[in-house]
């Protein structure tokens, strides 16, 4: 294999080629209706796949896949009701790079590790960990390497995977030892941060309570508690949509590649952008999670004056707070400066606890 | 609109709209300059039939303008995946695909012409045995069939399950795909090992994950193949500002990566001018391997001493090195957690505490202007700022002025 030879955009791991996999697999099983046939296509394509796909599967020139019977329902001409396409060079080579990452490694044992190993031995890596360099990623990421942290994280997978309840030994701010029992519902990475958070809900007594997020480095132990669970949980309820605030509203000057730095840094929230000819700049929402206001807030400010922030009002009030408290710091003989205390809204960039 | 297909040959095109219509989305059709109006609306058409339910269309007094929304924090797997996964085939590729699988699926072998008679016979469908067996090629370059010479021809099968595809070690396997096909470079594949299973990610979630950069991953599995046999590489770099695109060659080393932004930068030595320099991924479209380099492990090495004085991806101008001190107020009793975000984020500078409540931060790098978003972030906070290059701190003083006249003003509203 060269890596010349491997390309990601190939038709084989296309969601045409997905959803009539789907289509033939379900019509070994049993005869298709043609209603049963667009469902199909639906959950494996893209929108407008199913109008395409269905007819050249029963009339078209793909019609040789299947056979039609005569209540209008259709089976597979193939013998095999299994199409599964062996792993490909490609997948087996990024398998293969996924060994050396530490992240990777956490969900196994040693000896499953070494299995990998020897059978991956012959591919090549599709990359390898030094050839990127996350230079901006901060210092004090999750100790990955140590067991006791590889032990917690199985753990937790362990009990998400089989919803169970979990009971948890966290140190919490100020070195509060705490004992928690909490429902785990999804683990959230941040590759910024260079952690793993685990969003739950706490649960005492068999009562489910307040959302939590614990962050796994502050886990101390954990194991898996009996606890029954009361059967409506919904396990996505930490997760729901938080954008629930007005979003912030800033105004981008064409100046600097202002709009260009602006609207690549803030990819990952929801964001609406209108360009007013007026005044040639662009006003831009962004919608954020409450939990991340301070987070927001200084990554706005390290904008300085090529953007301004609009509003809304409490958001633009710790801004002003902030500039004005600047100028003083600047301008101010620095022993009139004490105590200050205008950052009371949040905590900048503090680790989440429950 | 007949004619219309979802599927594309060119992954380059729709890369470009789809990066338009997800980082901006405030262009209207108009604007796509050199394209013309039925090009967009056929590659408006197809991306809102990839990202049916992430797309919104938007009425301004220049027209319909769409955007690709959507927060990070609520996705489970990167919707721009659909991207990779639109390529045209023709009706006898996807024929012969599930043909080849289903006549091996036995685990026996089969010659071409064995093929074709079979197809014959079993699917009433004649094929070609040249086209057989280039499709035969195609599989085997692809690690689907394996070949084995036998007389004169050669025998394909399928290529046989690895041992790690048995359970219980599979089962974490794939919990760990759903993490990585986020989390690790190239993560569409690992979307592909999903679909392989009909299964998706239901375990993690995401904060500061920048799902756009996945449109630049052919160019950088090219990049990669070229730093893994240590050649030389030419490029076309597209410049966002000017629109204008240059033919470059240089000695790709290593892809710097900003967990940040989510932007990505090749790291090239351009030997002319005795330089390292970084380049936006995303700019960079058609990348060729060149010559092998003998001296790549000395480049590298030499780029891997520069590092540390790298605050960014800027290697500075001929100068010498720039130091920047900041001075901080940091409330001990209340603010430890700034404290701890100078050490983290700090990028190996020294911070030193001058006394109760006032904290020194020192860094010594290439470009200390690449510095300024960070030291603007601690507004509020900063009593004293000094750098040996005198334009920066002007530049940063001229900010922190301009943000005063911008907000510092009681009667200052711009709602």
């Amino acid at each position: 294999m060269t890596f010349e030879s491997l390309s990601l955009f190939e038709e084989i791991y296309g969601s045409y080629f997905q959803a009539v996999r789907n289509v033939l697999e379900q019509a070994a099983a049993a005869p298709l209706t043609l209603s049963d046939m667009y469902h199909l296509v639906r959950s494996c394509a893209f929108e407008e796949s199913a109008a395409a796909i269905v007819p050249k599967l029963t009339d078209g020139p793909w019609s040789s896949l299947l056979e039609k019977a005569r209540d209008k329902t259709w089976k597979s001409r193939l013998k095999s009701s299994y199409l599964k396409t062996p792993l490909t060079a490609l997948q087996k080579s990024w398998l293969k790079a996924l060994l050396s990452d530490s992240r990777f490694r956490l969900f196994f044992e040693d000896g499953q590790l070494e299995q990998l190993s020897e059978e991956l031995a012959d591919i090549p890596a599709l990359y390898e960990p030094s050839d990127f360099h996350y230079f901006d990623q901060y210092a004090d990421g999750d100790p990955y390497e140590t067991i006791k942290y590889r032990e917690i994280f199985q753990t937790i997978l362990k009990a998400m995977t089989e919803k169970r309840p979990l009971f948890t030994a966290y140190e919490g701010g100020k070195g509060r030892h705490l004992t928690l029992e909490v429902l785990p519902c999804r683990l959230q990475y941040s590759p910024k941060d260079d952690k793993f958070r685990l969003l739950c809900v706490n649960f005492r007594r068999g009562r489910v309570g307040a959302p939590a997020i614990l962050n796994l480095g502050r886990i101390t132990a954990c194991h898996l508690s009996r606890t029954p669970i009361p059967e409506r949980f919904d396990w996505k309820y930490p997760c729901s949509p938080a954008s629930t605030v007005q979003p912030v509203r800033i105004r981008i000057q064409n100046e600097r590649n202002a709009l260009e730095r602006c609207m690549l840094h803030f990819a990952n929230y929801e964001k609406q952008t209108v360009y007013e000819p007026d005044t040639d700049t662009w006003l831009c929402s962004l919608y954020y999670d409450p939990a991340d206001e301070t987070e927001l807030l200084i990554e706005l400010l390290s904008f300085g004056p090529v953007i301004r922030i609009l509003g809304p009002e409490t958001f633009l009030r710790q801004v002003h707070d902030r500039v004005r408290r600047q100028h003083e710091l600047f301008y101010s003989d620095e022993t009139a400066l004490f105590p200050q205390d205008c950052f009371r809204a949040g905590k900048e960039n503090a680790a989440p606890e429950e | 609109m007949s004619g219309f297909q979802e599927l594309i040959k060119n992954f380059d095109r729709v890369r470009d709209y789809m990066r338009q219509f997800f980082l901006y989305g405030f262009k209207v059709r108009g604007e796509f300059g050199e394209k013309s109006g039925r090009t967009y609306d056929n590659e408006r058409r197809r991306i809102e039939n990839y990202l049916s339910g992430y797309i919104c269309s938007d009425y301004t007094s220049k027209g319909k303008q769409i955007s690709i929304r959507m927060d990070s924090k609520q996705i489970r797997s990167n919707p721009l995946y659909a991207a990779w996964k639109s390529k045209s085939f023709t009706d006898r590729d996807l024929l012969l695909h599930f043909f080849l699988l289903d006549l091996l699926s036995d685990g026996n072998a089969m010659t071409v012409p064995e093929l074709c008679e079979a197809i014959s016979l079993r699917y009433g469908e004649e094929l070609d045995v040249q086209i057989v067996r280039l499709k035969c090629r195609e599989y085997e370059r692809l690690g689907i069939l394996a070949s084995e010479k036998s007389g004169k021809s050669f025998l394909y099968r399928l290529a046989p399950p690895l041992n790690l595809e048995k359970p219980p070690l599979y089962d974490t396997l794939l919990n760990a795909v759903k993490f990585c096909s986020e989390a690790a470079p190239f993560g569409v594949i690992g979307s592909t090992i999903l679909d392989r299973e009909y299964v998706s990610n239901d375990l993690f979630c995401w904060k500061h994950y920048f799902m756009v950069h996945t449109l630049e991953d052919e160019a950088l599995l090219t990049i990669l193949a070229a730093m893994r046999e240590h050649r030389f590489l030419s490029f076309e770099n597209h410049s966002t500002r000017s629109g204008k695109s240059v033919t470059l060659e240089g000695l790709p080393l290593q892809i710097f990566v900003s967990t940040q932004t989510g932007r990505r930068y090749l790291c090239v030595y351009f030997a002319p001018k005795r330089r390292f320099n970084c380049l936006r991924l995303d700019c960079i479209f058609q990348p060729k391997p060149l010559d092998v380099c003998p001296e790549y492990d000395f480049f590298r090495e030499k780029l891997r001493q520069n590092l540390p004085h790298c605050w960014g991806v800027s290697f500075g101008g001929r100068s010498r090195l720039e130091t920047l001190s900041m001075k901080l107020y940091i409330d001990e009793t209340k603010e430890r957690h700034i404290i701890g975000r100078l050490r983290r984020e700090g990028r190996g500078g020294d911070l030193e505490r001058i006394r109760e409540n006032i904290w020194l931060y020192t860094g010594t790098f290439f470009d200390t202007n690449e510095m300024l978003p960070w030291i603007k972030s601690f507004t509020g906070r900063i009593l004293d700022l000094q750098c040996t290059n005198q334009a920066v701190l002007d530049k940063v003083t001229a900010d922190l002025e301009a943000m005063y006249q911008m907000y510092g003003r009681e009667d200052e509203h711009d709602f």
